[in-house]
């Protein structure tokens, strides 16, 4: 009934960018305004008019090397792309939510900072709930053939979260699981995975 | 295959119908209008079968799209419209260097679409989840007493395009397979070249060339926007409906009479992609009134209205009668002014937008002064009140949580990027012409 994988039996191993330092934004852009600034003065000294051209070629030099990160950060990407291409589908997934990954720090992007090794303790198709929904979908998807989402934690069978035990019983994410009794299957670092005895 | 050829019966259907609207254009051009009427007239018919009618995608509504597309091509060929714009081949190094980057953005966005399944969180919970269920189980999506009502699911307020378009892609495909995963990151993928070729199109109108090239590179490399080009998310199609709005606009405010119904059009597409759309809604409509009733074209203005309610009318009715609202968030007003600290992080510090903003409001300040012409300040102050009412909203109401906890305000602010994009080449053309015009008077 239950499948559990280990790090190694996966057929490829890769880590993507794990960290991303933000500022180098920051740095180039300003460096950008200060630059167009100073030509701008330094035209409008001399009474004649900002050529187009210039200032396309400004926009151009100041945008290549914060995009040749990204540059690299994509071919890393692609790379997975199609070693993902060569697995089945289950199996990329899992993998996927392996890796170590940062995507720029922004919204939608997620961090997969997370160990899932536990999950595949989790027999096929069983209802998960995860509150970090950040992976939630990798999670769930990684489960089961179909999103068995629960939108009420009551229906969970199995909760991942990362919560900590209560008087009352559960917490997570801010909210208080009631209802049934837990056993707590597995214990990362980030998360619990906790079985609902009903 | 299947997917492919009802993904080109869109196109065809889109083409045609927007060479009735619209004259020769440029091809870039063409093709966006042609993906937007596309997506848009189809999922709007499929909005009235499936959610008014209750009836599933199906052969007849095949006939239906093939009848109507022999009728516009018809149309269009009695009328001599159809034309081709002869592309033009005067290209040189920097324009090679420029495309072959926005040809390696476009590789990875096609690569990222064609192997990845959906695993952002939204396009499993919302987007694809609905498309899932209308493929898997459309009795039950329809049925009031369902687990898998509609009405039941997560978000069911948001509009239903990009469920109803995956559900078109789908069709003949019988059931929901690991294929359809990664098929339904075709829409992303396609919302994304659309919108480049859309700001290419509409920039080389302007500018040329050169400058249009140079937009879409940075378009289309900006960290944020090239990673939705692969998840289905509402963002980035909601963008490319504001764009092709702020486009549609100037060319209305311009005069040309053939446009007058894109940006009506377009802001019909916003909001029955996304419910932020009714911002772009509000800003375009506020220019629309001004200009054309202070130029006593007040007519004019009354029949983008009634075209406007005539296609949106059935989703907004849908909404009144199933009392479903604009807000995802409780009541609630108040000041939370702690926002403006993360609106500078997401802008200027994150990685998402490389250093868009900086080179944005650079370019804004130094170069505001030489906006002469009304269609390029309609279009500015249309970007200011998009941009005013989503900032308004997370200072407001209780949805500043989601800015704050970083979920909701750098893709909110896409549509935003987009057209900041559009009007900063505008921008430049006004300033180019004015170079142009000093040298033409030295000379």
């Amino acid at each position: 009934m239950y499948n559990q994988y280990s790090r190694q039996e996966f057929p490829f191993s890769i880590n993507l960018i794990t960290h991303f330092d933000q500022n180098e934004n920051l740095y180039f852009g300003l460096l950008f305004v200060a630059a167009i600034l100073f030509i701008f003065i330094f035209f409008r000294s001399r009474k004649r008019i900002l050529p187009a051209s210039l200032v396309g070629v400004l926009i151009f030099v100041s945008w290549m090397p914060v995009y040749g990160i990204f540059f690299i950060h994509q071919i890393k990407d692609l790379e997975y792309f199609y070693a993902l291409k060569e697995v089945p589908r289950k199996e990329g997934i899992r993998q996927l939510s392996r890796s170590c990954q940062m995507y720029f720090g922004s919204d939608t992007c997620f961090l997969f900072n997370i160990k899932l090794s536990c999950l595949y303790n989790v027999p096929q198709g069983g209802k998960v709930y995860a509150s970090l929904h950040y992976f939630t979908p990798l999670i769930t998807y990684a489960l089961s053939d179909r999103y068995d989402l629960v939108s009420n934690h009551e229906k969970a069978e199995y909760i991942l979260t990362k919560g900590s035990k209560t008087d009352n019983g559960y917490s997570f994410g801010g909210n208080e699981l009631k209802t049934g009794k837990f056993t707590v299957l597995h214990t990362e670092d980030s998360f619990d995975l906790i079985k609902i005895e009903k | 295959m299947i997917v492919f050829i009802l993904f080109s019966l869109l196109l065809l259907w889109g083409w045609s119908v927007s060479l009735l609207i619209i004259r020769p254009v440029d091809n870039f051009l063409r093709l966006a209008l042609a993906f937007a009427f596309g997506a848009l007239g189809l999922t709007l018919q499929l909005f009235i079968i499936v959610f008014i009618f209750n009836q599933p995608l199906n052969w007849f509504f095949l006939a239906l799209i093939s009848i109507e597309l022999f009728i516009f091509i018809s149309l269009a060929v009695k009328r001599g419209l159809i034309r081709f714009v002869r592309p033009s081949l005067k290209v040189n190094i920097v324009d090679i260097l420029l495309t072959a980057f926005i040809f390696w953005q476009f590789f990875i966005v096609a690569a990222g679409a064609s192997t990845m399944p959906v695993v952002a969180y939204d396009s499993i919970a919302i987007w694809s989840w609905k498309s899932k269920i209308l493929v898997d189980n459309f009795d039950g999506f329809v049925d009031a007493d369902s687990e898998l009502y509609w009405k039941k699911q997560g978000h069911s307020n948001y509009p239903p395009h990009l469920p109803l378009f995956a559900y078109w892609l789908n069709f003949a495909q019988g059931d929901w397979n690991e294929e359809s995963d990664i098929m339904v990151n075709i829409i992303p993928a396609a919302y994304f070249f659309a919108t480049s070729a859309l700001l290419f199109g509409a920039v080389r109108r302007e500018s040329g060339t050169r400058i249009a090239l140079l937009m879409v590179f940075l378009l289309s490399s900006m960290p944020l926007l090239a990673y939705h080009g692969w998840n289905n998310y509402a963002d980035l199609p909601l963008a490319f409906w504001a764009l092709l709005a702020a486009i549609g606009l100037k060319y209305s405010l311009e005069g040309a009479a053939e446009w007058t119904l894109v940006p009506v059009i377009a802001a019909c597409g916003a909001l029955f992609t996304k419910n932020e759309g009714v911002f772009w809604l509000i800003s375009m409509l506020s220019i629309l009134a001004f200009y054309t009733v202070k130029a006593g074209q007040s007519k004019n203005f009354m029949k983008q209205v009634l075209i406007f309610l005539a296609l949106s009318g059935p989703w907004l009715l849908f909404m009144m009668a199933n009392r479903l609202g604009f807000s995802n968030t409780g009541p609630g007003l108040g000041l939370h002014s702690e926002i403006f600290n993360k609106i500078y992080s997401h802008l200027f510090v994150d990685f998402s937008w490389n250093i868009w903003w900086f080179i944005f409001f650079a370019l804004v300040l130094l170069f505001f002064q030489k906006i002469k012409s009304v269609p390029v300040l309609g279009v500015f102050i249309y970007l200011c009140l998009g941009a005013m009412q989503i900032v308004a909203v997370f200072l407001l109401t209780p949805a500043y949580r989601y800015l704050l906890d970083g979920t909701a305000f750098s893709r909110t602010m896409m549509s935003v990027t987009v057209v900041s994009v559009y009007f900063t080449a505008l921008l430049l053309s006004e300033k180019y012409e004015k170079n142009f015009d000093n040298c033409a008077r030295i000379q």
